[in-house]
């Protein structure tokens, strides 16, 4: 661990830093959560992680490619997830331990089902959910719901138990709000 | 097969005056809100999330390494939270289960690589075979076998199941052994 | 094979019912009344009580036959059968009356795994939290139930015939009554046939009663199913020609899930109620004692009466993995455990017919009578050294005591490379005590002998090739 001079970390953001590993360059944005254990590395290229995610424990999201990854606002990473996939929109959860391959790319509202492996070379809809040992796919009719709610009340309690990461990252935030 | 011996490192583990053996490689969040009530083990990488909830885990559980017990969270008309998590007694938890279970009984084993999603309920005397998905809101009756993606009633545990139990969990802990000192 | 099972089934030593299959000692009875091992194979069973898995409710045998064995309120998906949740969302509504809005609840039926809702094939959102989800008028339904109330007195008939038998034999009239509800099928027929039955049983004119349950036949017109000759074209171009896409499309296991509606497409799936699930107790056939009965509650773990071999017939286990070589006498270790709250004599047999199972082995047994000390949960188990002075045990047989556990050394030669397995008979005492008249106790004393199968296979060192 230790304070890598690549690591951004956005405003309000929560990131424990027991047992978390973050290396390479690696941007996370406002508000979002990392819970323990989470290991984020940027091998080679850069991953920028938007607004309002949830990662939760052993969860994995690894960048191996010389590409930008690329992770959009209001993911849910469960527990024991695996994610090298470049671009992940909005809205989607990955359940636990699912995994996700390189150049599987996810629009918005997506569920990748819990111990679903998937290494389509696609680009999955939106609203695809993705269920079962032979991962079936089916639509669904609505997106999941923003955990908006949980991040709030994970922001007020994690920082009385455990050390967070200081938010280093303030500038870039205000530039997008001006957008 | 009796139980094989296993050995620990004396420096990795922490002994309570309750028997409690657990690990010092485990990551135990808020650990105040964490109750064990005696002779429990917990191995090498778990992860139990005292900070969100409270967890009180029974007599004689084992919960095996890298398993992560996890409060379920909760969304209410008014508010949200996490909700306290119980874990009965002589309860067995296999490696790399995610336990985000509302209730677990007594007598109850878990398999390897499980996972048991958020407000599921486990009635005593019940199992869950290794590589297990249950789904959110499952609920696993007594004397049943629950297997498969998403778990769904496979067979029936026999009428002694509660005192396999009580001897299996029994005999781990008794051939948990510190590694000697050579 | 999964490792749950070795937990709750130790299949390496197997013990032999009496009814000649070999069972894991978990999973035998053991009936104190015939003295006898029995197993699930060879008792009957009855159903005590229905339940649902998912809401642990008790079900009357009435309702759960009224609602053909599925519950009212709980719902499986028809997408991937997980149980379906019910989702809370609050609405604003307008009153029509006075023009307020008032927010209201309404539930949805959601799968926590698929995301499949009810919303899906549309359903309105229900008002109220649980039941009233509309039921689907399946289209044979009128066919199927007479065809369902005719078969029902066809097996009336049947069993009607099976008790002349039984009673012309002379085997337990009394039984005859009985039996007609055993079968639940007397509540369902019209209540005037039952009527004649009952009160010719009661009559004595059983012989006759037949005629009645004829009469019924033939009185109701029941059509025999007709083949027509229309037929419906074959469409290939549906199967050829279309595009097809196969998140619309049903899968096989989905159709047959919904038999009744069977959708091709996946807009026409409806929530499937959840069957019930059944709590069962054990007879005895030889002496119709119960062997389990657990108690009505579904979620309760406890029983009326259990007589799991567990709980009176010694427990033998492999205590390590023993290091078999060809041709070469070698310690194989056991270890026996007393479940009995008293002292228990044990010696092993030799048996010329389990001898006959034992395969390319020679196997020593130990000569000597054992005794192992009762099971006694409050006891300290650090007291080993003093035990096995104390019963002057021969330590070339003897490896330990434990409590109620010892530990003994069997002497295995392996003939074969590809199997070993060794049988022997387990000779031990068993006390029983009874209620004798209305206070008095009464003890029985019995010896019981029964054939172990051990598999040592496993074990062989394979010669270096």
């Amino acid at each position: 661990m230790g304070s890598e001079p690549n690591v951004k970390i956005g405003n309000e953001a929560i990131v424990c830093a027991e047992h978390t590993v973050i290396e390479g360059d690696v941007k996370i944005g406002c508000k979002t959560i990392v819970h323990p254990t989470v290991k984020i590395i940027a091998k080679n290229g850069p991953i920028v992680i938007g607004d309002f995610n949830l990662i939760e424990e052993y969860s994995t999201i690894i960048n191996k490619s010389e590409e930008t990854m690329i992770i959009g606002n209001y993911n849910v990473f469960e527990v024991g997830s695996y994610s090298e996939s470049l671009k992940i929109g909005d809205y989607n959860v990955i359940e636990y331990k699912a995994r996700l391959s390189k150049n599987t790319l996810l629009k918005n509202g997506c569920v990748i089902g819990a111990k679903c492996v998937v290494d389509w070379d696609q680009t999955l809809d939106d609203n695809v959910v993705v269920y079962g040992p032979d991962c079936k796919t089916r639509i669904q009719s609505e997106k999941p719901i923003a955990q908006t709610m949980q991040l709030e009340f994970l922001s007020k309690i994690m920082p009385n138990y455990q050390p967070i990461r200081k938010p280093n990252w303030k500038l870039e935030k205000a530039m997008a709000k001006s957008q | 097969m009796e139980a094989e011996d296993v050995f620990y490192n004396t420096t990795d583990y922490i002994e309570t005056a309750s028997g409690n053996k657990v690990c010092k490689k485990s990551v135990l969040c808020g650990s105040q809100n964490i109750m064990l009530h005696g002779k429990t083990i917990i191995q090498s990488d778990c992860i139990v999330r005292g900070d969100l909830a409270n967890v009180k885990i029974g007599r004689h559980c084992v919960i095996s390494k890298k398993s992560v017990i996890r409060p379920p969270f909760k969304r209410f008309t008014k508010g949200v939270a996490f909700l306290p998590m119980n874990i009965g007694d002589y309860v067995f938890i296999g490696e790399d289960s995610i336990i985000n279970a509302g209730q677990i009984g007594s007598y109850v084993y878990i398999g390897k690589n499980c996972v048991i999603g958020r407000h599921c309920v486990l009635k005593d005397c019940c199992a869950i075979e290794d590589d297990t998905v249950l789904p959110q809101g499952t609920v696993v009756p007594a004397f049943s076998v629950y297997s498969g993606s998403p778990g769904v009633f496979t067979s029936e545990l026999p009428e002694c199941t509660q005192d396999i139990m009580i001897d299996f969990t029994k005999s781990y802990y008794e051939h948990f052994k510190p590694k000697s000192v050579s | 094979m999964a490792k749950v099972r070795s937990v709750f089934e130790n299949n390496s030593v197997l013990y032999e019912c009496s009814c000649g299959l070999k069972k894991p000692l978990t999973l035998v009875y053991f009936c104190r009344h015939c003295v006898k091992l029995r197993c699930k194979h060879c008792v009957s069973h009855e159903v005590d009580s229905q339940y649902c898995q998912h809401c642990l409710e008790y079900i009357p045998t009435i309702d759960a036959k009224l609602k053909k064995n599925r519950c009212a309120s709980c719902y499986s998906c028809p997408c991937c059968t997980h149980t379906l949740s019910t989702k809370v969302s609050v609405i604003q509504v307008k009153n029509e009356a006075n023009n307020q809005v008032v927010s209201k609840k309404t539930y949805v039926l959601i799968c926590g795994f698929c995301k499949w809702t009810s919303k899906d094939v549309g359903i309105d959102d229900q008002f109220a939290a649980s039941g009233g989800w509309p039921e689907v008028e399946v289209p044979e339904a009128k066919r199927i139930d007479t065809l369902f109330e005719y078969y029902k007195i066809v097996a009336q008939k049947e069993k009607i015939e099976k008790e002349k038998k039984r009673i012309v034999h002379g085997h337990r009239p009394g039984h005859a009554i009985h039996l007609l509800d055993k079968y639940g099928i007397s509540a369902s027929l019209s209540p005037k046939v039952t009527e004649t039955l009952r009160a010719k049983l009661y009559s004595g004119k059983f012989m006759s009663s037949g005629y009645s349950v004829d009469k019924a036949i033939n009185d109701a017109k029941y059509e025999p199913a007709v083949a027509t000759d229309t037929c419906e074209p074959l469409n290939v171009d549906l199967y050829y020609k279309q595009n097809l896409n196969c998140n619309t499309e049903s899968t096989i296991e989905q159709r047959l899930m919904q038999i009744e509606l069977q959708p091709s497409n996946v807009s026409g799936f409806y929530p499937n109620s959840k069957m019930l699930s059944v709590k069962r107790s054990l007879r005895c056939k030889q002496c119709d004692h119960n062997l389990s009965k657990p108690e009505y509650n579904p979620s309760s773990i406890k029983f009326k009466i259990r007589l799991s071999a567990y709980y009176d017939i010694p427990e033998i286990r492999i205590y390590r993995p023993p290091n078999l070589q060809l041709n070469k006498p070698c310690a194989l270790d056991l270890t026996v455990k007393n479940p009995a709250q008293y002292k228990m004599h044990l010696s092993f047999l030799r048996d010329a017919k389990a001898l006959h199972d034992c395969c390319n082995v020679e196997l020593a047994l130990p000569q000597q009578e054992f005794v192992l000390a009762p099971n006694d949960d409050t006891l300290d188990l650090d007291v080993e050294q003093s035990e096995h002075l104390k019963h002057n045990d021969d330590s070339k047989v003897v490896n330990f005591r434990r409590g109620n556990k010892i530990g003994i050394r069997f002497a295995v030669t392996a003939l074969s490379e590809n199997l070993c397995k060794i049988a022997f008979c387990v000779k031990h005492d068993f006390v029983y005590n009874f209620m004798q008249g209305i206070n008095e106790k009464g003890t029985q004393h019995s010896w019981i002998i029964h054939k172990v199968f051990i598999d040592l296979t496993p074990y062989i060192k394979k010669r270096e090739t």
